[in-house]
């Protein structure tokens, strides 16, 4: 169990797409350290470690610098040097625009974006020449039914990564992910009618998995893509393009 | 009648979050009233030019643009966004065209000229 790439931080690393992202790194030669809110990310590192994979965890809230803080703490502790953060923390709170609430459109704001550029400003000072960003955002950033709080978030973050990019350029890469329709516990819970009805406006010809977008995330993140920055990856099996 | 929703500048995380929170409730009490909405956006910020707050303020603006487009498209409801050039103002007639032209609805209206050959999300 050699590390030989530094330390990767993920956040929302309890869920299922952070956990194949934190498994895709480590497998890369990453020591992963696993950032949640949610205390469950004990299990998956143990269960990382258990499988041979480096992996740490640290238990935060990230809308305060507290949270921050405990995160820089810990990536110190790693005792390597900080080269990849992926901020996949997220979450929804879908309705439609006159039903949505002031608290839920702030919520997502804060969770999806603020949070994430709070990490990320915060971290600058342990970044190592050559590191790399990574940030979720969405296909669901050029528009979505039901999401505005979500859609505004996943743009703004965007915005953010494009801006970061040519700040923190040459010594930190920035880019973004956007994932189109994967198959996780969210989509799983959708009517089978409903979701068959989105699968078939997906060129690819079928749901995306968490593997597809850890993928690209691990592309991204590796110095094979060394002359990527500023820019988003869109991960949809063509549905952006598509009728 | 056109609400205009224009980005300020956003010096720290508050202040985006302050003005994105706005632009969410001035644009869905101008949905509920069946006005249409024009966002102003800096080019320079959707480009990612500027701070990275601007930028995300900028970026948000759009999506909410989007957002918008995609739940009110069939229903009746007008949103585009002007991008102008920073310290710019929109031209009238653009701005009039944004609000009131069917055809025009749930577009990027770019109106910055130091945005030629970059790329607007």
């Amino acid at each position: 169990m050699t590390a030989t790439r530094g330390c990767a931080v993920v956040t929302g690393a309890a869920g299922g797409l952070g956990v194949t992202i934190a498994r895709r790194l480590a497998g890369d030669g990453y020591t992963v350290l696993l950032v949640d809110v949610n205390p469950a990310v004990q299990e998956v590192a143990a269960s990382m470690t258990a499988d041979g994979l480096p992996a740490v965890m640290c238990v935060a809230d990230l809308s305060d610098d507290a949270g921050v803080a405990l995160v820089a703490d810990a990536v110190v502790r790693v005792g390597e040097p900080l080269t990849v953060l992926v901020n996949n923390a997220g979450i929804t709170r879908d309705a439609r625009l006159l039903k949505m609430s002031d608290a839920d459109f702030d919520l997502v704001i804060s969770v999806n974006l603020i949070a994430a550029m709070r990490l990320t400003l915060g971290l600058e000072d342990l970044f190592v020449p050559g590191s790399s960003v990574v940030n979720m955002s969405s296909r669901a950033a050029l528009g979505n039914f039901g999401q505005a709080n979500y859609v505004t978030s996943k743009s703004a973050l965007v915005g953010f990564t494009r801006a970061l990019a040519q700040r923190w350029a040459p010594r930190v890469r920035v880019n973004a992910v956007a994932p189109g329709l994967i198959d996780t516990p969210m989509t799983q819970a959708m009517p089978s009618d409903v979701l068959a009805t989105l699968v078939a406006k997906i060129p690819a010809g079928r749901i995306g998995t968490p593997a597809d977008v850890a993928s690209a995330v691990s592309f991204l993140a590796s110095p094979d893509a060394a002359y990527l920055n500023g820019q988003v990856l869109t991960v949809c099996g063509g549905r952006s393009l598509a009728p | 009648m056109t609400v205009i929703i224009k980005q300020a500048p956003a010096p720290s995380l508050t202040d985006v979050a302050t003005q994105l929170h706005d632009a969410f409730v001035a644009s869905r009490d101008a949905i509920e009233s069946a006005e249409a909405v024009v966002f102003i956006a800096n080019a320079p910020d959707l480009i990612g030019q500027g701070s990275v707050e601007d930028a995300a303020v900028a970026g948000g603006l759009l999506g909410l643009m989007r957002a918008l487009m995609f739940e009110g498209g069939t229903k009746g409801w007008h949103v585009n966004l002007i991008a102008v050039d920073r310290g710019e103002e929109a031209d009238p007639e653009l701005l009039a065209a944004a609000g009131a032209v069917a055809s025009i609805n749930g577009q990027v209206l770019n109106a910055s000229v130091a945005s030629i050959g970059k790329v607007i999300p």
